[in-house]
C-alpha cells in the first residue's frame, strides 16, 4: 500500500506544479525547439510570432547562438503588435552587432516609429536604434536622439538622454560636440527625471567638460532634490566637481582642517603619469579665505607627457582670489543637498554627506552624522560599505563621533570584517567621558566565543589606553586584573587539571582569563584555537607592555607581578614580549634591578626548553642587562649571559645560533673590556645591518600596528655612529649601546590612513583605483586666473625656484617642468641660452622641428666633485616625433654655472635602429638593452663618476618627474611549447606547439601555431595532417588544401576556424619536422583537434594563449598616453601583484657599476617576461632616475615607479590594447610589488589578460 | 553605469543575461566574478531593486520562477534600465506597462492562447512629477491605513546593565485612493525623533517648517518613512540568565519576567541561543513554553505569553565535553516577542488629513512593536 501512496503523492505534486506553471512560459523554457521557430516567425498571428520569439528568447537565456535568425526576426520589426515589438528589439538589440548588415534593414522601420504618435512606440524605437550598436548608423541615430530630445513626452526625451551615452560609445569623437551640445539642451529640461539620465549621460560623455555646468548650476541644484535617486547621485557628485574646479574646497570645512583633502589630493595616483604636489605653505594664507589656493592637484586627463601648459602658477592665483566668505554656488549646493540626508537610498546620503563633508563650514559639518549613522540600521548586506565609509570620517574627525560611540557596540550577528572596523571606530572615538562605557563593552568582547574578535578587542583596550593617557592606568588595572587573576587560578587549575579532581573553577577563580591561560598552558598542542587563544594571550601581555611604555611610573608595581606569572605563561609569543620587557627595563626603578639578576638565570634555566621567539629575545635581554648593568654585579651577569650566548650557539635553529654568535661578538667589550681589532669595515658595516635589521623585537611578536617608524632613522644613526668613530677603537661597544638602548615609541598606524578616495565611492571600500572612478578635479581648473601659456617657459621656473617643494612630490602635471631642488636658481637667460644653444643640433638630429638638448660640458661637470647631501635635479624630456628622451640629473649646488647639459640616456627606438647621442655625436648601437649594457655606455652615464649633469629643457614636451625614459625595441623571447600530444597517448607520435610571433600568412585574423612533430615511435607515420577536430569541417572534402580551406568558410563565427595543416607525408622514426596551423580564434575556449595519421584520428585539445591573440602596435609615448586617456574609466583594469625575479644580490663593491644597472636588468627582466606571453610591443621603458644615485648600499628601494609601456591590438577587432606595469611599493629583496594595468575595448579580453599577466610576472 | 545583468542560479549557471552596452560581455565573466567578487555601490543597490521587483512581479525569487516567467524578466529589465542607467524602477508604473502574471491572466492565455503582458499606452505617471503614482486611479472602497511598525534594537551586557536601547521604526501607508490625494500626516511628538528617512514622495519643505509629513501616495502598500529613536530607557522585558559551571557540568538557569507594562499583552515571547562549542549534550526543561534544542545546538525556547500567575524560568544542565571543568565561551541571547498595537518609542500619531477628494475615505491606524536585535549577553 505504502508505495502506492507515495506514488499517489508524488503524481499530486507534480500535478500542482504543473498548475503553478501553467500559463505561464515555463514550457518555452524547458523546451524551446518543440516546435518550428522559422515558421512560426513567419506565421500571419502575431500571437504565433509571440510563440517563436519567446522560443528564441529562451534559446538565448541558455546560452545558445540563434542568431542565424536575424533575418525573419529583422522583418517583424514593422509589426503593428507592441509585444512583438518589445520582443523583436529585445532580440535585435543582442545580435545586431553580429549582423550588422541584416539589421540595416530595421532602420527603416525605426524612422518610421520615431514619428509614430504613441510616446511608448518613439521611446523604443529610439531604445532599440541606439542600442544596436552598429557604425553605419550614428549619424542616423545622431538625428534621431536630436529629434527625440525636443520630443513632447518626459519619457521620450528622457530615452534620448540615455541614448547619448550608447551613441558616445558606437563612435568616440566623432559627434562629441554635438552630444555636448545635445547634453546640454537637455540639462535645460524641466523634467526631473530627464534630468537624472542627463547627468548620467555627462558623466560618460564629458565627465571634465565642468564648463558646461556653469550655466545651470543653480537651476541644476533646485531640480537635485526632485531628481529620482539613481540620478541624484550622478549629479551630486557633478556638481560637486563643478563647485571643487570652480571655488577650490572650502578651507572651513571638516574635511580641509583635518587634512583629509591634503591626502585626497596628494596621494591619489599610483601611477607615473600624474603626480602632483600638495603646497602646504600656500594653504595657510588668511583665515577668512574659505578656499585653499595653490594646490596643483592633478585632473585626471592631464597625463604626464601630454600637457603642455603651464601648472596655474599658486602663489599667483591664490592673490588673485577674492576674499570671499562661502561662495553663492557653495552655499547652494549644501543647502540643496541637505534634505537629501533623508532619502532612503543609502547612496545618496553618502554622496550628499561627502558633499557636506568637503565644503560645509566646520559647525555644520554635524548635521552629516545622524544620516550616517542611521544608514547601520539600512540592509545587512551593505552595512560594511557604510561602515568602510564611517571609518574614514571618523578617522579624520573622531570629536563628529564622540557623542554617538554606542552605534558601533558590537552585534552578535555583526561579521567578522564589520566588527574589525567597530572596534577600530570605538578606539577611536573612545573620549574621557565616554571611555569607561566603553571599557566595560570591550571587556564585554573579550569573552566572545570569537577568540579572534576576542583578541582584537585586548588590542583595542590597548589602543584606547595609548590614545587617552589619562584612563591607562584604569586599562592596565583591568588588564593586570584579568592577567593575576589568572595567574592565581591557573596554579590552581594546575593542580586540579593534573589531578583531575572535580572543584569547581568558576566560583573559586572568576574570569575568563583564566581559562585562556588554561588553555594556553596545557592545550597548546591542539590546532587554530589554541592559536587564537594565544593571541588572545598575546594581545594582552601587548596592551600591558604599550601602556607601560607610556607609563614608567606604574612599571614596578605591574611588572613585578607579571614577571612572577611568567612561569605560568606558555605562549611563546606572550613570553617573549616579557622578556623583552625585561631586557628592555633591566636598569630603571629599584626593585627591578636586583632581580634581574636573578631572573636572567631562571629565564638561563628555561632557555632549552623556550620557543624560537623567546630564545631570541632571551638572547637580546641578555645582551641589554649586560649593557647596562652596575659595575658591581657585572661579573656574575657576565657569567649568566655567556653561559645563555654559549647555549644560543648550539642550539637548533640557525636563527638563534646567528644571533647568539652576533652578539657575542658584540659583547665581547662588555664581558672583557677590550675593543674587537682585526674586523674588517665591510664586515662591521654587515653587523651593522644584521643587528639593526634584527634588534627591533616587538614587531616580530605580530602587532603589525605597533611597527617601528624609527628603523630609517636608526639606519642613519646607525652609520653615523660607524663613520664618527674609529673603526679600531670603541666601535662595536657603541654600536651595541646604541642598539639596546631603549626604544622610541612606536607609532600608531590607523587602518583608515591610508590612501584617500571620495567617501562613497567603490574605490574607497576596495582601497585602490576602482574602474570608473573620477577624482575631484583640480581646484581652480575653471577659475580665470589658470591660464595655459605654452610660450612663457622660463616664468614657472622662476617662481617654483622661490617654492620650496619636496623631492618626492615635485612635479606638476600641469608644468613642463619643475625644478624640485629648493636652493639654486635658475637665471632665465641662462636658460634661454641654453635652449637655443642646443637648438640646431637636436634639428640634426632627430630631424624633428622641435628642439632638443646637447650637451658639449661632460668634462666639465664630470671633474666636479661628487657631493653626496646635494640634491637632484631631475627632468624629463621627450621628443614627440623621435622618441628620444634624455634624462637630466644634477647632484651639486652649482648647476647654474653650468651652461649646458647632457642627456643621460638618449635612446631612439624606430625600427632601424638605436642612437646613443655623446658628446653631441650619435652612436649606432644595437637593438636591444642587452646590447646597450655591452656597449658600457650606460655604465658611464649611469656611474658615479658623473657627479653632475646639467637640466636639460625642452620648450614643449618635457615634463618634469624624477623620470627618465628609455625606449627599447622588442625583446627576443624564445616561444615557450606546450605538449598537444603526448607520445604515450600517440602511439609514439608526440606533438608540441607554440604560438608563433608572425602575423599568420592566411589573414590578419589568425595566429600563426607553430607544430613541432616528432616520431618517438620504432615506425614510420604516414600522411600527418592536423584540422580542426570539428563536425563542420565536412568528411566529404577531407583533402582540401589549405589555399582554398582558407576561402573563409561560414562557420558559425564563435567557433574559430583553422586552417588545417600541410599534410606531412612521411615522418620516419626518431624524425622531427614542424607545420604551421593558422588558427582564427573568436574566443578562449580550448580549440578541439584532430591529428590525423596512420589513418587514425587523435583528438586533442589547444589551449588558447591569450597574449598570441594580439599583435604588436607600435607606437610612441605620445600616441599612447593619448589612447590610454581614451580608453580609461570602466575599460582599464588593474591589478597588483608581485613581480618575483632572482636579483642577484651585489654585495662586491667592483659591481658598482653593475648595481646601477640594476634598474635596467630589472627592466628588461619584466618586459621579457610580458614579451615572451603577450605578443605587444613595447613603447616606452620609464627609469626614476633618482632613486639610482641615492643610496649605494641599499639597492632595493631604487626600483620603485619603473614603469613599462606596452602596446598591442587584437586580432580579431583591431582593438587597441594597452599595458603598463608599473613597480611600485616597497621592496624585498626579490619580490616587486608591480602593478599592471590594461586598457582595453574588450572587456573580456582585457580582464583575461590582465589575468594572464598577473599570473605571468607573479610566476617564479 | 552597469553593463550587464545576469542572472544566475544556484548551481552558478546563466539563467538570463541583458546587455546593455555594444560591447556585450561574455558569458565567461561570470567565473571571473566568482573568483573575485565586490560589490559596486550603486549597482548593488539597482540590483536590490531589480530583485524586489521581481519577487514583486513572481510572487518569490527563485530559479523556477525566474525560467517560466523569463520573457516577463526581460521585459522587464528592459524597462528598468536603458544605456547602463536606471529607467523606470517604480513599481507602480512598471505594473502599468508590463501586467504582472496572475491567475486570471495565466488562464486566459491557456484558454485564449496567448495575452499579451505588454500594454500600448505609455503610463501617464511617466510624464507627470509625481511619478511614484499612477494617474486616473479608482477604488470603490476609498481607505488609508497607516501603521507603525517599530523594532527594538537592545543590548544587556554581562553585568546586566542595559547598554543600548533604541527603536527603529517605519511608517506603513496602504493607500486606496482615488484621483490624486493630497495626505499630511502629523505627530504629537515629533521631536522625539533621532532621525529619518523618507520616501521619495515625502516633500521636504513642511518637514523642516512644521514637522509635517505631506506628501501625494503611491497606491498601494509603501514604506513611507523610516525614524530611529534612540537611548530609550525601559524595556518592555526583562531576561536573567545564570550560568554556572563546575566539573564538566554547566547549570542553567534563565528567569524570564515584564519589567514595564506595555499596557498591552506581550506575544510570541521567544529566547534563541546557541551553545558553546564545548557543550556535548543538554538537559533543558521549562516552566512553560517548549524548549527546542537542534542538531547544531541552536537552542529555542518559545514562551509566548508570559502567564500572570507565575514567571516562565528555564532550567537544566549542560554537559561540557570531556576535559573541559567548565565553560569557557559564553553565548548571547537574543530575544523575541511581539507587542501589538503599541508603539515602544512612544511616537504618536496626531492626525491625517486628506485634501483634494470629492469624498470620505475610512482611515485607520495601528502600531506594532517587535524585537529585533535584542540581545543579552551571558
Amino acid at each position: 500500500m505504502l508505495p502506492q501512496f507515495a506514488e499517489t503523492a508524488a503524481s499530486f505534486s507534480r500535478a500542482s506544479t504543473l498548475m503553478l506553471r501553467m500559463g505561464t512560459d515555463a514550457h518555452l523554457y524547458d523546451d524551446p525547439q518543440d516546435a518550428n521557430i522559422n515558421s512560426l516567425l513567419d506565421s500571419k498571428f502575431d500571437s504565433e510570432k509571440v510563440e517563436a520569439l519567446k522560443r528564441l528568447l529562451a534559446l538565448m537565456s541558455q546560452g545558445c547562438d540563434v542568431s542565424n535568425f536575424f533575418p525573419q526576426v529583422v522583418k517583424n520589426v514593422a509589426s503593428q503588435s507592441l509585444e512583438v515589438k518589445k520582443l523583436v528589439y529585445i532580440y535585435l538589440v543582442h545580435y545586431a552587432e553580429r549582423r550588422p548588415d541584416e539589421a540595416l534593414l530595421s532602420i527603416n522601420s525605426f524612422q518610421k516609429d520615431l514619428s509614430d504618435l504613441n510616446p511608448l512606440v518613439r521611446a523604443w524605437a529610439l531604445r532599440a536604434m541606439s542600442g544596436i550598436h552598429v557604425h553605419v548608423v550614428a549619424p542616423l541615430v545622431l538625428m534621431a536622439v536630436t529629434k527625440c530630445s525636443r520630443d513632447p513626452s518626459p519619457y521620450v526625451r528622457r530615452c534620448a538622454a540615455n541614448a547619448i551615452p550608447k551613441l558616445y560609445d558606437l563612435d568616440r569623437e566623432q559627434n562629441n560636440n554635438a552630444l555636448e551640445e545635445l547634453i546640454g539642451l537637455l540639462f535645460n529640461d524641466n523634467s526631473a527625471g530627464v534630468i537624472g539620465a542627463t547627468a548620467a549621460a555627462f558623466n560618460s560623455v564629458c565627465p571634465n567638460n565642468l564648463s558646461l555646468i556653469g550655466s545651470k548650476f543653480k537651476r541644476l541644484c533646485e531640480t537635485l532634490p526632485d531628481v529620482e535617486e539613481w540620478g541624484q547621485i550622478i549629479l551630486i557628485e557633478i556638481l560637486l566637481r563643478y563647485v571643487v574646479a570652480k571655488h577650490g574646497i572650502s578651507k572651513i570645512s571638516a574635511a580641509y582642517n583635518s587634512g583629509y583633502t591634503k591626502r585626497l589630493f596628494i596621494e591619489r595616483e599610483t601611477s607615473d603619469c600624474s603626480l602632483e604636489h600638495w603646497n602646504g605653505n600656500k594653504g595657510q594664507n588668511k583665515e577668512e579665505k574659505n578656499i585653499f589656493p595653490g594646490s596643483d592637484t592633478i585632473d585626471q586627463q592631464s597625463r604626464l607627457l601630454e600637457t603642455t601648459s603651464l601648472n596655474s602658477d599658486s602663489s599667483k592665483s591664490s592673490d588673485a582670489i577674492p576674499i570671499i566668505d562661502l561662495d553663492n554656488d557653495v552655499k547652494l549646493l549644501l543647502q540643496c543637498t541637505s534634505p537629501l540626508f533623508w532619502s532612503q537610498n543609502s547612496g545618496v546620503v553618502l554622496a550628499a554627506a561627502g558633499v557636506h563633508w568637503l565644503m560645509a563650514p566646520m559647525k555644520e559639518v554635524k548635521r552629516i552624522v545622524k544620516p550616517l549613522l542611521f544608514l547601520l540600521r539600512s540592509s545587512y548586506d551593505s552595512q560594511y560599505v557604510v561602515l568602510a565609509n564611517l571609518a574614514t570620517f571618523v578617522g579624520e574627525m573622531p570629536s563628529l563621533f564622540e557623542q554617538n560611540f554606542e552605534d558601533f557596540f558590537i552585534r552578535s550577528s555583526d561579521t567578522y570584517h564589520m566588527r574589525a572596523i567597530k572596534l577600530e571606530i570605538l578606539s577611536i572615538v573612545a573620549t574621557e567621558s565616554s571611555i569607561h562605557t566603553i571599557l566595560q563593552e570591550l571587556q564585554d568582547y573579550v569573552r566572545d566565543p570569537d577568540r579572534k574578535f576576542a583578541a582584537d578587542a585586548v588590542a583595542a583596550i590597548g589602543k584606547c589606553a595609548k590614545r587617552l593617557p589619562t584612563v591607562a592606568l584604569t586599562c592596565l588595572k583591568g588588564l593586570l586584573a584579568l592577567v593575576r587573576k589568572s595567574s592565581v587560578s591557573l596554579e590552581g587549575s594546575h593542580s586540579l587539571a593534573s589531578e583531575k579532581t572535580g572543584e569547581s573553577m568558576k566560583e573559586k577563580f572568576p574570569g575568563i582569563k583564566a581559562a585562556h591561560l588554561f588553555r594556553a598552558d596545557f592545550m597548546l598542542t591542539d590546532g587554530d584555537k589554541d592559536d587564537s587563544e594565544a593571541s588572545v594571550l598575546t594581545q594582552t601581555i601587548l596592551a600591558i607592555k604599550t601602556i607601560l611604555q607610556q607609563n614608567p611610573d606604574e612599571l614596578e608595581k605591574v611588572f613585578v607581578p607579571l614577571i612572577r606569572s611568567l612561569d605560568l605563561i606558555n605562549v611563546p609569543t606572550a613570553r617573549a614580549i616579557i622578556i623583552w620587557m625585561v631586557g628592555e627595563y633591566s636598569s630603571t626603578g629599584t626593585v627591578l634591578p636586583k632581580i634581574v639578576p636573578t631572573l636572567l638565570q631562571y629565564l638561563a634555566a628555561c632557555f632549552p626548553t623556550e620557543g624560537l621567539e623567546s630564545k631570541l629575545q632571551i638572547l637580546n635581554c641578555a645582551a641589554k642587562v649586560i649593557l647596562h648593568c652596575e659595575a658591581s654585579c657585572k661579573k656574575a651577569i657576565s657569567l649568566v649571559v655567556n653561559y645563555v650566548l654559549d647555549l644560543g650557539r648550539c642550539d637548533l635553529s640557525y636563527d638563534v645560533r646567528d644571533r647568539a654568535r652576533m652578539l657575542k661578538q658584540l659583547l665581547a667589550h662588555s664581558f672583557s673590556g677590550v675593543g674587537v681589532d682585526g674586523e674588517n669595515e665591510a664586515s662591521q658595516t654587515y653587523a651593522v645591518e644584521q643587528i639593526i635589521s634584527l634588534a627591533d623585537l616587538p614587531q616580530c611578536s605580530g602587532v603589525e600596528s605597533e611597527r617601528s617608524e624609527d628603523n630609517s632613522e636608526r639606519h642613519v644613526f646607525g652609520k653615523t655612529i660607524f663613520q664618527q668613530h674609529d673603526p679600531h677603537g670603541n666601535l662595536v661597544s657603541a654600536i651595541a649601546k646604541y642598539i639596546f638602548s631603549p626604544k622610541l615609541d612606536p607609532v600608531l598606524h590607523s587602518t583608515t590612513k591610508q590612501r584617500l578616495f571620495l567617501p562613497g565611492s567603490l574605490s574607497h571600500i576596495v582601497q585602490h583605483t576602482a574602474p570608473g572612478y573620477r577624482p575631484l578635479p583640480k581646484p581652480f581648473s575653471l577659475s580665470e586666473t589658470c591660464i595655459p601659456c605654452d610660450a612663457e617657459v622660463c616664468q614657472p621656473i622662476e617662481s617654483r625656484s622661490k617654492t620650496r617643494v619636496d623631492d618626492h612630490d615635485s612635479s606638476g602635471d600641469d608644468t613642463d617642468y619643475i625644478y624640485s631642488s629648493t636652493d639654486r636658481s635658475f637665471s632665465e637667460g641662462s636658460l634661454q641660452s641654453h635652449i637655443s644653444g642646443s637648438d640646431p643640433e637636436n634639428d640634426r638630429l632627430s630631424d624633428s622641428e622641435s628642439p632638443e638638448f646637447e650637451t658639449k660640458t661632460k668634462d666639465k661637470w664630470k671633474s666636479s666633485p661628487n657631493s653626496s647631501n646635494a640634491k637632484s635635479v631631475k627632468s624629463k624630456i621627450l621628443d614627440s616625433n623621435t622618441k628620444m628622451i634624455g634624462n637630466i640629473k644634477s647632484k651639486s649646488k652649482e648647476v647654474d654655472e653650468r651652461h649646458t647639459a647632457e642627456p643621460l640616456i638618449f635612446l631612439s627606438d624606430s625600427e632601424h635602429g638605436k642612437e646613443i647621442v655623446e658628446d653631441g655625436s650619435c652612436v649606432p648601437v644595437g637593438s636591444d638593452c642587452l646590447q646597450l649594457m655591452r656597449e658600457d655606455a650606460l655604465e658611464s652615464w649611469l656611474g658615479p663618476e658623473v657627479p653632475i649633469s646639467r637640466p636639460v629643457l625642452h620648450t614643449e614636451e618635457s615634463v618634469p618627474s624624477g623620470y627618465a625614459s628609455l625606449s627599447i625595441g622588442a625583446l627576443d623571447a624564445e616561444l615557450r611549447k606546450h605538449t598537444l600530444l603526448d607520445f604515450t597517448n600517440g602511439d609514439g607520435m608526440n606533438v608540441m606547439y607554440a604560438f608563433s610571433k608572425e602575423c599568420s600568412s592566411y589573414s590578419s585574423e589568425s595566429v600563426c601555431v607553430r607544430l613541432f612533430f616528432e616520431n618517438r615511435s620504432l615506425v614510420a607515420f604516414t600522411k600527418i595532417i592536423v584540422r580542426a577536430d570539428d563536425s563542420i569541417v565536412s568528411p566529404s572534402e577531407p583533402e582540401l588544401p589549405p589555399t582554398q580551406a582558407h576561402g573563409r568558410t561560414a562557420v558559425s563565427p564563435d567557433s574559430p576556424t583553422v586552417i588545417p595543416t600541410q599534410e606531412i607525408p612521411f615522418l620516419e622514426a626518431g624524425e622531427t619536422t614542424q607545420r604551421d596551423l593558422h588558427v582564427c580564434f573568436h574566443q578562449l575556449t580550448p580549440l578541439k583537434l584532430g591529428i590525423h595519421f596512420n589513418n587514425k584520428c587523435y583528438s586533442v585539445r589547444l589551449m588558447p594563449e591569450i597574449g598570441a591573440l594580439l599583435r604588436p602596435l607600435s607606437m610612441n609615448l605620445i600616441e599612447f598616453t593619448a589612447k590610454e586617456s581614451q580608453i580609461s574609466g570602466m575599460l582599464e583594469y588593474s591589478r597588483r601583484c608581485t613581480f618575483r625575479e632572482r636579483l642577484q644580490r651585489f654585495s662586491n663593491v667592483n659591481d658598482f657599476q653593475l648595481q646601477h644597472d640594476k634598474l635596467i636588468v630589472v627592466a628588461r627582466n619584466i618586459a621579457s617576461r610580458v614579451l615572451s606571453r603577450v605578443y605587444a610591443s613595447i613603447v616606452s621603458v620609464t627609469i626614476p632616475i633618482f632613486t639610482s644615485f641615492r643610496d649605494d648600499s641599499n639597492m632595493n628601494g631604487d626600483i620603485e615607479g619603473l614603469c613599462l609601456r606596452f602596446s598591442g591590438e587584437t586580432l580579431l577587432e583591431c582593438m587597441p590594447c594597452l599595458i603598463t606595469v608599473t613597480v611600485d611599493g616597497c621592496h624585498s629583496e626579490f619580490k616587486l610589488p608591480v602593478l599592471v594595468k590594461i586598457n582595453c575595448e574588450d572587456t573580456v579580453f582585457g580582464l583575461n589578460l590582465l589575468k594572464k599577466l598577473v599570473e605571468v610576472l607573479s610566476g617564479s | 553605469m552597469m553593463q550587464c545583468i545576469f542572472l544566475l542560479s544556484d548551481t552558478g549557471e546563466v539563467m538570463l543575461e541583458k546587455q546593455w552596452m555594444g560591447q556585450q560581455v561574455d558569458r565567461s565573466i561570470c567565473v571571473w566574478f566568482w573568483e573575485q567578487a565586490f560589490p559596486a555601490r550603486d549597482s548593488y543597490k539597482f540590483l536590490c531593486r531589480v530583485a524586489n521587483v521581481l519577487s514583486d512581479y513572481l510572487g518569490g525569487l527563485n530559479e523556477d520562477l525566474i525560467k517560466d516567467n523569463f520573457v516577463i524578466v526581460y521585459q522587464l529589465l528592459d524597462e528598468m534600465m536603458d544605456s547602463g542607467f536606471p529607467l523606470t524602477t517604480e513599481p507602480n508604473i512598471l505594473k502599468e506597462m508590463i501586467t504582472p502574471p496572475n491567475i486570471v491572466s495565466r488562464m486566459l492565455s491557456v484558454v485564449t492562447g496567448g495575452s499579451s503582458t505588454v500594454n500600448n499606452i505609455l503610463p501617464g505617471a511617466t510624464s507627470s512629477n509625481v511619478p511614484w503614482r499612477a494617474s486616473d486611479l479608482k477604488h470603490v472602497n476609498n481607505e488609508v491605513y497607516v501603521d507603525l511598525v517599530e523594532e527594538i534594537d537592545a543590548t544587556v551586557n554581562r553585568d546586566g546593565f542595559l547598554v543600548k536601547c533604541e527603536v527603529y521604526g517605519e511608517v506603513h501607508v496602504n493607500s486606496r485612493l482615488s484621483g490624486v490625494p493630497e495626505l499630511t500626516l502629523s505627530f504629537s511628538n515629533p521631536s522625539i525623533l533621532n532621525d529619518i528617512r523618507f520616501h521619495p514622495c515625502v516633500r521636504f519643505r513642511p518637514w523642516e517648517a512644521h514637522q509635517v509629513l505631506s506628501f501625494v501616495p503611491p497606491d498601494g502598500a509603501f514604506k513611507l518613512m523610516s525614524y530611529r529613536v534612540k537611548k530609550l530607557k525601559n524595556t518592555p522585558i526583562y531576561v536573567r540568565p545564570q550560568l554556572s559551571s563546575d566539573a564538566g557540568v554547566c547549570q542553567v538557569n534563565i528567569l524570564v519576567g515584564m519589567r514595564n507594562d506595555p499596557g498591552k499583552p506581550i506575544d510570541s515571547i521567544a529566547l534563541k541561543f546557541t551553545f558553546p562549542q564545548s557543550v556535548v549534550s543538554s538537559d533543558l526543561t521549562a516552566n512553560h513554553g517548549s524548549v527546542d534544542v537542534l542538531t547544531h545546538k541552536a537552542c529555542t525556547w518559545s514562551i509566548g505569553r508570559i502567564p500572570k500567575d507565575k514567571a516562565p524560568c528555564l532550567t537544566g544542565t549542560l554537559t561540557l565535553e570531556s576535559g573541559q571543568d567548565c565553560l569557557r565561551e559564553f553565548p548571547t541571547i537574543l530575544v523575541g516577542f511581539k507587542i501589538m498595537g503599541v508603539a515602544m518609542s512612544g511616537l504618536k500619531i496626531d492626525k491625517l488629513d486628506l485634501q483634494n477628494l470629492g469624498y470620505r475615505p475610512y482611515k485607520g491606524f495601528r502600531a506594532l512593536t517587535q524585537a529585533a536585535c535584542y540581545e543579552i549577553r551571558i
